[in-house]
């Protein structure tokens, strides 16, 4: 005789779908919920009328652009600073270099570094790991999240994401009129010739559309042939692409003072030589502070372009 | 570790046909040459090629656009021509492995001279020796290969143990490795570093040129000078290390023989090209089955197979994306199934 396992009924159809759709429904609202809340959190600035918190007193920054904008906002916004990026002193990616003072701490983005700081609110980017985003969200720090860096518009959109979260709107606004108002007249300087092609082409990667250089290439009178050619974004080309496209102008990313030095190496190099750009001295060094910029610098790069255009084009090169 | 890698060892009568392999070989990688001048940009045909080669070889005084003429004679002709000799590199060393462990499995990178080829260069770009100059990562790689051959070298000593040299250059690679990880780790936050890192050790013959190839040449050819003069003891070696000694090879000197033509040959394409795994382990296996396990003619066929398989997957690779794919990722993903292929094939006939 075999003993018979009673079995549990099976659960009558209707009642698995309803619990699928109910936990589907919830799967559902819950997500959208912590979208909006994380749209909310990330750079929506209070509206009139709205009761506003009050400024945080002591902020860590971990991106070079807010370090960058932080500083450009004021001495009073400058005092409430706790922390800023490590790279902030490095003349290859910043612009403000030793600007800061030595007594804030440069953190390497640890979780636990910044907690001990016990900041009012932590600027964080695309780039930071997620694992430190949500140490520090469930740690009720409070975060500003940047993400995009492909311009002005993303530049002007983190400005005013910045000022709004530390208290100083105003100042937020002024520095985006003075930006307005250099970039304006480099836009005169160029006057509306014929804008010659460029490629930024660094270490085997072209900078496309959707890029800074689209804006610096634009201020600075040129138009950005990757992104004619379709690519998107950074993207590799190889040597023997970029030769077969033959660009009068060809702009590279250098250290000072040896951006002349980058330039003729490159010139210089098998395939390249024989480009236009190598031939009638179009391979241009910007700073790479200035060129991978995604702050104030990219106004830099332009105006450096413009005026080294214009210098090369007066001696004859 | 130690099974035999042939099914048989070396027969002076060698089967009917197996002569014509070689110049079907050279032929075939001819063939690949002539694709690898006429794929890429810049819209070349047969004719534009011809002529520009014809120019420079003084056959013909046509001249061409100064850009096509940059793109085939400057670009493309010793890329091709440094693939093909780093690929006959990887294939003559990983022949030449594999016949002094006397193991299939054995491949060049398992000694750790690729690993320490790739340390010293990361400790260049971590410290901007890189900028002073095109040649000064060459040199470091290069460096860095003749490292851990020293080191190698020390290992064995006076004794020669084939098992020895294998689990020292193992136990080279992981430190290595994890000096370069340490490197990485301790520059996590500048990009461009871990960028070109990436780059270097993915292996590529992206902006090589004439120059590159003035440095190659003379080396590898040392190397399959070397590997060709130790032929015949490395067949004897097949028959067993006891049976070799009694035969009077002298095995302490043909190991190190073989290892310092095997730091040659992977060290001076590493240096060259970055790192570019398991064309050492596919090429040897392949030759080895199509022409026996004579190093006669083993050796010269793993070399044109090697440098036709990876000047063909550079070829391959610029023909088929616009986007850079590094020859290295396509070798290890040809590698590593032909890896476990083997390895498979030897559990089946070890019980």
């Amino acid at each position: 005789m075999h003993d018979v396992q009673p079995t549990p009924p099976a659960p009558p159809r209707d009642i698995v779908r309803g619990l699928a759709s109910a936990l589907l429904l919830l799967l559902l609202g819950g997500l959208t919920v912590a979208a909006c809340k994380r749209e909310e959190s990330e750079q929506t600035p209070p509206r009139k009328g709205e009761t506003e918190t009050p400024p945080p007193r002591s902020i860590a920054s971990q991106t070079i652009l807010s370090d960058e904008l932080l500083w450009s906002l004021g001495p009073e916004v400058r005092a409430r600073v706790v922390a800023v990026s490590p790279l902030v002193d490095d003349p290859r990616y910043s612009t403000i270099v030793d600007r800061w003072p030595s007594a804030i701490p440069r953190l390497p983005g640890s979780s636990e570094a910044l907690l001990a700081l016990d900041p009012d609110l932590v600027i964080i980017a695309s780039f930071t790991s997620a694992e430190t985003r949500a140490f520090l969200e469930a740690q009720g720090v409070k975060t500003l999240y940047l993400d995009g860096f492909n311009g002005f518009d993303d530049l002007w959109r983190h400005t005013r994401a910045v000022a709004a979260e530390v208290g100083a709107t105003d100042a937020g606004e002024r520095l985006i009129r003075a930006q307005e108002a250099e970039l304006a007249a480099l836009a005169e300087t160029i006057g509306d010739g014929p804008k010659t092609p460029a490629v930024a082409w660094s270490d085997g990667l072209v900078a496309g559309s959707g890029t800074t250089f689209d804006g610096i290439a634009l201020y600075a009178g040129l138009t950005n042939l990757a992104g004619e050619r379709g690519v998107e974004g950074h993207a590799a080309l190889s040597v023997e692409e970029l030769v077969a496209w033959d660009p009068p102008i060809i702009v590279i990313s250098c250290e000072p003072p040896r951006c002349a030095e980058a330039e003729q190496e490159l010139a210089a190099r098998p395939g390249i030589a024989a480009t236009q750009a190598a031939r009638k001295g179009g391979v241009i060094g910007i700073p790479g502070a200035s060129l991978a910029s995604t702050g104030a610098g990219m106004i830099e790069a332009a105006g450096l372009l413009g005026e080294e255009q214009k210098r090369r084009a007066l001696s004859g090169s | 570790m130690m099974a035999r890698a042939g099914t048989t060892p070396p027969s002076p009568n060698a089967p009917q046909g197996r002569g014509k392999l070689l110049p079907l070989a050279f032929a075939l990688w001819l063939g690949v040459l002539a694709l690898a001048l006429l794929v890429g940009p810049g819209e070349l045909g047969l004719g534009d090629v011809l002529t520009i080669l014809g120019s420079h070889l003084g056959i013909s005084d046509a001249s061409s656009p100064a850009i096509a003429d940059a793109i085939v004679w400057n670009l493309r002709l010793p890329r091709a021509l440094l693939a093909t000799l780093v690929g006959a590199a990887l294939g003559a060393a990983g022949a030449l492995t594999q016949g002094i462990f006397r193991n299939p499995l054995a491949e060049p990178g398992i000694l750790g001279i690729s690993s320490g080829a790739a340390l010293f260069a990361v400790l260049g770009f971590a410290f901007g020796v890189d900028a002073f100059g095109p040649w000064a990562t060459a040199g470091l790689a290069a460096g860095g290969a003749v490292a851990v051959l020293l080191l190698l070298l020390a290992f064995i000593g006076a004794r020669v143990d084939v098992a020895t040299l294998l689990l020292s250059g193992v136990a080279i690679a992981a430190l290595t490795s994890a000096i370069t990880t340490l490197i990485l780790a301790l520059a996590a936050q500048r990009w461009d570093l871990g960028l070109r890192v990436l780059q270097w050790m993915m292996g590529s013959f992206e902006g090589r040129s004439w120059s590159h190839l003035g440095i190659a040449a003379p080396l590898v050819s040392g190397g399959l000078a070397l590997s060709l003069w130790i032929r015949r003891d490395l067949d004897v070696l097949f028959l067993g290390a006891d049976t070799a000694r009694s035969l009077g090879v002298d095995l302490r000197r043909l190991h190190l023989l073989a290892v310092a033509a095997i730091g040659l040959l992977v060290g001076s394409a590493t240096a060259l090209t970055g790192i570019i795994g398991f064309v050492g382990l596919i090429v040897p296996h392949l030759a080895r089955r199509l022409i026996g396990p004579s190093h006669r003619s083993l050796l010269p066929l793993s070399a044109i197979l090697g440098g036709a398989l990876l000047l063909l997957v550079d070829t391959g690779t610029r023909a088929v994306s616009g986007i850079v794919i590094p020859p290295g990722v396509v070798t290890s993903l040809l590698g590593a199934p032909a890896f476990l292929w083997i390895l498979w094939r030897q559990r089946i006939r070890v019980p």
